[in-house]
This record gives structure tokens, sequence and C-alpha cells, in this order.
């Protein structure tokens, strides 16, 4: 073969191998179908791309999988799926394709209540702590939530909590009335908080909060986090993190000040199984309205019997799926607490099931100083 | 103070209980649906079922799973003898015939409309038919690709991304890849399984060589030919020669011990690409089917098949198989579980290509559809398996001489075959 006509097979295999993937495609048209309760246009706000416009193939299956990505993690919707109809074939490669899109939602349900709360013995002595919950977490149809609980046993009050759309920024609003009969205060709470970002990536932000009790406290927590507990497409590891320095003054002018780690990690084990870890370092110094300072969370002992300025603590937990239903999982965990100068460790057993209303509904028996049975609704 | 907590408790437990059962209202035509989905590809198929219920509200399927095929084969042939036969079935490909011999079943051809044929691929029409009529709807069709374990490639100073196109490039790779990590004499990760369970997996590789495992008319054995000759000295080899393969696992064995890293490459059918993808605690490579001489694999997989008579039920169940195997419902299925899509327009389809882009997996069982083909049907297909599967376990297991046991075994299924055809 002479060389020119080597070159010019060379440059035809070129073109036609390029043509392939950069292959114009027009989207003439964008719908939305589905959606009962999420506006369109904040359906849209997500999507990368738009019609009317001219796309390379390749870019465009980019986007489209970008645009899929935001749109799940706005955690809306359980399924998102992108249907195409094509308008006009490319007759010969490098032709204009014209499609119309369908964009596809299948609606999570919204709306979300269940108990929250525990039982537990311990010293000889009964305790008890329940709460009714109840969320939706679709306002306005823009991602919006709002969460509403009610103690029903030991303390009484009310706690309402209302957030803004997930998007770049997201607000939060609360308040909340607790006359707690174990440590004897009543109190009320004013919260407000803007935050930056959503997704896995870094996500600044800060909450202002009021509370008023014996004394009346201001307390300003900046924040950044990073990383998303669910878990990212594909990945076998993922982690949260958040760092949030506080500082408080007090209506007789004293102050505290201090600063919260955590941190949580994941890991897909096999068929499935998780395994969960959160860590905590926390530490304060200064006047500490009750409030503000650090209860144990180990499960198994009396929350609120252990109290300090600081705390160190790590939960493990095993999240195994029920063979035969996918609807229950089966999580194994403990948990250890440093606080007070006390070491306290406490494991156990839970039951998560996933329901419609609960997203899951978790049981959790454990044994620590005593024992106890705590059930919420996660949100 | 214990009654307001029982109370609160009660009546939060019971708010939160009756979330698990919400009534639905009588639908007008009930039709039963026996499946043979375990795990996430019955959860995939339920929750399709759960959306065409919630569409068509004068509809209710509902769907029974009933053990792998053997099971809802033997299932089916009791109760077509006793009564009690579901509306709808999924019957494997290769068992259509068991039903089709005795006219169980009738044809839906004249049923399925235009658009649906030429949509639908004609690998799996042929799949589903007999004699010129189609029998059943092809719904969960899969071809057999290479699983590899890229985490082992990687050890073994191999390149993930350049998997074994041909079965000597296996032999190769295998010879790398089958180690004795602790020195004690025993092969801790072995290079390759090729679990030849029956006509299923003898039938591809003779076809690489340009063999046959029947003839046309379904009346003569051929496997004892050259052809399969070559292809079980080739895997004695891979065991006894190369050492590069245990002899004598089973197909469960052998997926056990894929699982846990013990073998570092295999054939295994794409339907298992979602959970392998999920669950494997290495990374996943999936690669065509290494070919002898050619390209060869075997399409397998069921249909959906009506055993109602009744002209209304017919109907329905008509209408949810065709919505269930629509565009959309393809992709689904194909993303949820690594079953072929079924249609040109779901693998055209900008959501599967988009797809396809972020897991590149699923897509290569798509690219040899053009040399797949069904196993060669015939309604004694379960005896010759069983024939077949003695036959390789003795040239496997007891190293005998391939060429004497295959003709033992073809005369056996040849004498079968015209037995059946002289009744």
């Amino acid at each position: 073969m002479r060389p020119a006509y080597f070159f010019l097979l060379l440059f035809c295999i070129i073109i036609t191998a390029g043509s392939a993937s950069g292959q114009p495609v027009l989207i003439e048209k964008i719908d939305i179908e589905g959606n009962r309760v999420t506006h369109d246009a904040y359906i849209r706000s997500f999507l990368t791309f738009e019609d009317g416009k001219k796309y390379e193939l390749d870019t465009l299956l980019n986007e489209i999988n970008r645009s899929k990505e935001r749109l799940t993690r706005t955690g809306l919707f359980e399924n998102v799926f992108f249907n195409d109809e094509v308008k006009k074939e490319n007759a010969v490669p490098g032709d204009m394709m014209i499609i119309d899109l369908t964009i596809q939602v299948k609606e999570k349900n919204y709306f979300v209540f269940g108990p929250a709360g525990y039982l537990g013995f311990e010293d000889r002595d009964f305790y008890a702590k329940t709460a009714a919950y109840a969320g939706y977490t679709n306002l306005f149809g823009n991602a919006s939530r709002i969460r509403l609980s009610v103690p029903l046993y030991r303390d009484t009050g009310i706690s309402i909590n209302q957030s803004g759309p997930v998007g770049k920024l997201r607000y939060q609003l609360g308040y909340a009335y607790v006359n707690d009969q174990f440590l004897e205060v009543k109190s009320h709470t004013i919260t407000a908080g803007l935050g930056y970002g959503s997704g896995p990536g870094i996500k600044p932000g800060a909450l202002l909060e009021l509370h008023s009790a014996d004394l009346i406290s201001f307390c300003f927590f900046p924040y950044i986090e990073a990383g998303a507990r669910e878990r990212p497409d594909r990945r076998r590891t993922w982690y949260t993190a958040r760092i949030s320095p506080f500082f408080g003054l007090n209506s007789d002018n004293s102050s505290f000040f201090g600063l919260i780690n955590t941190a949580g990690l994941y890991q897909d084990i096999f068929l499935k199984i998780v395994y969960a870890a959160t860590f905590e370092a926390s530490a304060g110094t200064g006047d500490f309205p009750h409030q503000y300072l650090f209860y144990s969370n180990v499960r198994g002992t009396q929350f609120q019997k252990y109290s300090s300025t600081y705390r160190l603590s790590v939960s493990n937990e095993f999240h195994i799926p029920w063979p035969t239903n996918n609807r229950i999982t089966l999580v194994p965990f403990w948990d250890i607490n440093y606080l007070a100068r006390t070491f306290l460790v406490g494991g156990g057993i839970g039951l998560h099931f996933f329901t419609r209303y609960q997203d899951p509904l978790v049981f959790d028996v454990a044994f620590g100083k005593g024992v106890m049975l705590s059930f919420n609704v996660r949100h | 103070m214990k009654n307001t907590v029982i109370v609160a408790l009660l009546t939060i437990f019971s708010i939160s209980i009756s979330a698990f059962g919400m009534g639905g209202r009588e639908k007008e035509i009930e039709l039963t649906f026996w499946h043979s989905m375990s795990i996430y590809q019955g959860d995939a198929l339920e929750t399709l079922v759960d959306e065409y219920n919630h569409i068509h509200p004068d509809i209710r399927i509902v769907p029974t799973f009933q053990g792998l095929y053997d099971e809802m084969k033997t299932k089916l042939v009791n109760a077509l003898k006793t009564g009690g036969t579901p509306d709808i079935a999924q019957v494997a490909i290769e068992y259509l015939d068991v039903f089709v011999a005795d006219d169980k079943i009738d044809p839906i051809t004249s049923y399925i409309r235009e658009e649906d044929k030429k949509d639908i691929l004609s690998q799996f029409w042929n799949a589903v038919s007999r004699n010129r009529e189609i029998y059943a709807y092809p719904f969960n069709m899969s071809v057999q690709v290479l699983y590899y374990n890229k985490d082992a490639f990687k050890k073994a100073g191999l390149d993930p991304d350049r998997p074994p196109k041909t079965w000597n490039d296996v032999i190769e790779y295998g010879k790398l890849l089958t180690v004795d990590f602790d020195g004690d004499g025993s092969v801790d990760q072995w290079g390759v399984l090729v679990s030849l369970e029956g006509v299923f997996g003898f039938t591809p590789l003779i076809r690489q060589v340009g063999g046959e495992f029947l003839n046309e008319k379904g009346t003569k054995a051929l496997f004892n030919s050259e052809e399969g000759v070559k292809v079980m000295k080739l895997l004695q080899d891979m065991a006894y020669k190369y050492r590069i393969m245990p002899s004598n696992w089973t197909l469960f064995e052998g997926t056990s011990a894929f699982l846990n890293g013990k073998i570092a490459m295999g054939p295994i059918t794409c339907a298992g690409i979602k959970f392998a993808e999920e669950n494997l605690p290495w990374e996943l490579g999936i690669a065509p089917l290494p070919y002898i001489e050619n390209k060869s694999v075997l399409l397998g997989g069921a249909g959906l098949v009506v055993f109602s008579h009744s002209t209304a039920h017919r109907k329905a169940a008509l209408d949810f198989i065709t919505w269930l195997t629509n565009k959309e419902n393809s992709i689904k299925w194909h993303e949820q579980t690594g079953y072929l899509p079924l249609r040109k327009s779901a693998i055209d389809s900008i959501e599967l290509q988009s797809f396809h882009k972020l897991n590149p997996n699923y897509k290569v069982p798509i690219d040899q559809l053009p040399y797949s083909r069904p196993p060669d049907f015939t309604p004694l297909l379960p005896q010759i398996d069983r024939i077949v599967r003695h036959a390789i376990e003795d040239i496997m297991i007891n190293r005998k001489d391939p060429a004497p046991v295959l003709d033992a075994a073809a005369e056996k299924v040849t004498i079968l075959l015209q037995s059946s055809e002289a009744k």
C-alpha cells in the first residue's frame, strides 16, 4: 500500500471512530414526569444540560450522569430515569440526532412518623422517656423539611424545626420548649442556621442558638462538614466528618467555648454487610449551661446520668441485611464513652425496620450499666 | 405513671405497625404469576409488579416464587396434571419444549404487536420460538461472560484492563494466577474454574471449535465429534497438565471460592453482575467469554408463558407481560440485575448508554449478543443433561480418555432421541 493511501485510510478510521463518540445530539424538549409533589422548576435546577441545545453524545451522557447523581442526592426520589424519544435518527455518522428527553422520577413517601425514646432498668430503678415524632421532607415541593416532636412521658414540651431546600444554600429554623423532669429544668431554645453546599463535598455553615433556662445563653456554632452518610455509588468505603468550634455567652456575663469533632467511617464488607463506626472527641471549658454539657450516648446506660464538659465516644455497628426480607436489617453494636473521668461501655442488638413511613424504625436492646430498650425513627 | 407509658407506647407502636401493611381495594382481575427470581432479582421483579399493580387499578398480579428453573418445571408439570396452573409462569427456554411437545401451551404469535416483534432482538424471539410459532415472551435473558478478579491480576503483575481473549490466553494468565501463597504445597488461589455444568457449559465450547451438540433435526448426538474431544482435552490439560484449575469442583463450590477470592477467573452468567458488583470484596472485571477458534456464547434465560385459558385472563396477562418488557422496564431490569436488555430501543437509549458509561461491566454481555445462540432444543434436554454431566465428571474427575467416554454418552443420547422420535 502506498503511504498516501495508508494515511488516507488512517484518517478515515480516525474520523469514523471520532464521530461515534462525538455524534451531535439536539435535545428538542425536556419533560418531567412522575412528580406529584416536587416542583418541575426544582427538578430542572439540578439538570446540567438544557433543551434547545446541541451536545456531543459523549458530553451529553456525562451530563446525564451528573444530573442524575445531583437529583438522587436530594433524597427525594426512589428512582430517576432519563427516557429518550428519538425524533430524528442520524442517517449517516456525523448527522444530527434530535431527541426529546423525559425525566421520569419516582417520588419517595415524604411523611415520616413514629416513636422516639427509651425504657430502661438501672440501679434497681425503672426509667423511661418517650416522644412522638412526625416529619415531612418535601415541603413546598423543593425538599424543605419540617419536623415536629412532642414528649409523651417524663418530659413535656414541643420541638419544631424547619429547614430550607437542598441546594447551594440551606437554612434552618427551630424552636423547642422542654420541661425536663430528670434535670428539673424548663427551657426554651430558638435555633437559626445557614449552610452552604450539599452532597459529599465540603459544606461550611453556622448555627446560632438562643437558650433560655435558669440563664439566658447565646451560642454560636460555625462548622465544616465533609462526606455523607449515604453510600456513594459503588464505593466500598466512605466517611463523614464534622468540625464545629462553639462559643457561648450567658446572661450573667460568664462564657464557655470548645470544639466538637465527629467522624463516621462506613465500610462495605461483604454481601451488603456494612460496618459503621462513629468517633467523637469533644471538649470545652467555661460556665456550661446544662443544655450544652456532653451527656453519655452509650446505649444500655441512662443517658442523662453522666455528663461532663468533654466526651470521647466510639460507636460500632454492623448492618446485616435479613436474608429473606430486605426490609429488615440486624444491627449488633457496642458503644464506648469516656466522660466525667468514667469509662462507659454498652452493647446489644438492634433491628431496623424499613417501612413506608419509617426509614427505618429502629429498636435497640442494649446492656450497659443496666438494660435499655430504645426506639426511634431515623430522620 | 406506668399506665401512661403503656398507653403511649401502645398508641405509637400500633400506628407504626399499621405502616407495614396497607390494605388495598379489590381488583377485577387477579392473575397468579409464578417466577424463579430469588434474592435481589426477586426484589427487582416484585418492585416492577408493584408498580404495575399501582398503575393498573383493575388488574392485580400476585407474584409467587416457586423455586429455581428445575423446581418450577416440576411444579408446572404437576400442576398441569392436577390442576392449579398459574396464569403466567416464568419458564427456562430449555424447558419450554417440555410443554410445547405435549401441546400444554398455545402459541402467542398472533397476540404480539408488530412493533414489539421488530424492537425485541431476533435472538430472543428465536429462543422462545418452536416450529415458527412463539410460545413465550422473552424476559430474563443472559449469556456467559468471564468474571475476573482485578485485584488478583494486579498482584500477579497482569494488567487488570487487559483480560484474556482466548482460552490459550487463559492458560497463560492462569499460570501466573495460580498461587500457593503460604508455601504449604496446596494451591490457595486457582487461576480459573470452568464449571462444565452439562449441556450448558459444554455446548458453547464445542461451537467455538466448529462443532455442534446435536444434529439439526435433534435426532443424533454430535458432541463426541473431534471437536468435542478437543474441548475436553483442553479442559483436562487446564486441570492436570497446567494445573491452573481444580478438577472436581461443582458450580456451587466454584462460585463460593470465586466470592472468597480463591478463583481468579471463571465463566459465569451475566445475571450475576449486579450481585457481584455490590457484594464482592475485591474489584470485579467482566470480559467477553474467551474463545478457542470462533466466538460463541450460549444464550440462556427464561420466557414468560401464559397458561391461562380464559380470554379475559389471557388478555390481562399479555398486557402485563408487554408492560413488563417495554423499553423502560427492560432498561430497569438490566440495570437492577445484569440480565440483557431485550429491545433495540433500550440498547440504543440515552439512559442505558449513560448507565454503561458509569458501569462498563454491564455492557460486555450486550456486545456478545451477535455471536450468541441458545442450546439445541429438545424436550429430552433434562435427561440428556444428566448423561452429559456423568460423562464430564468421568473425564474431569476420573481423568478418563475423553473420546470413548463421549462416544458412550453420545450413543445413549442418540438412542434416547431416536426412541422418543419413534413414539
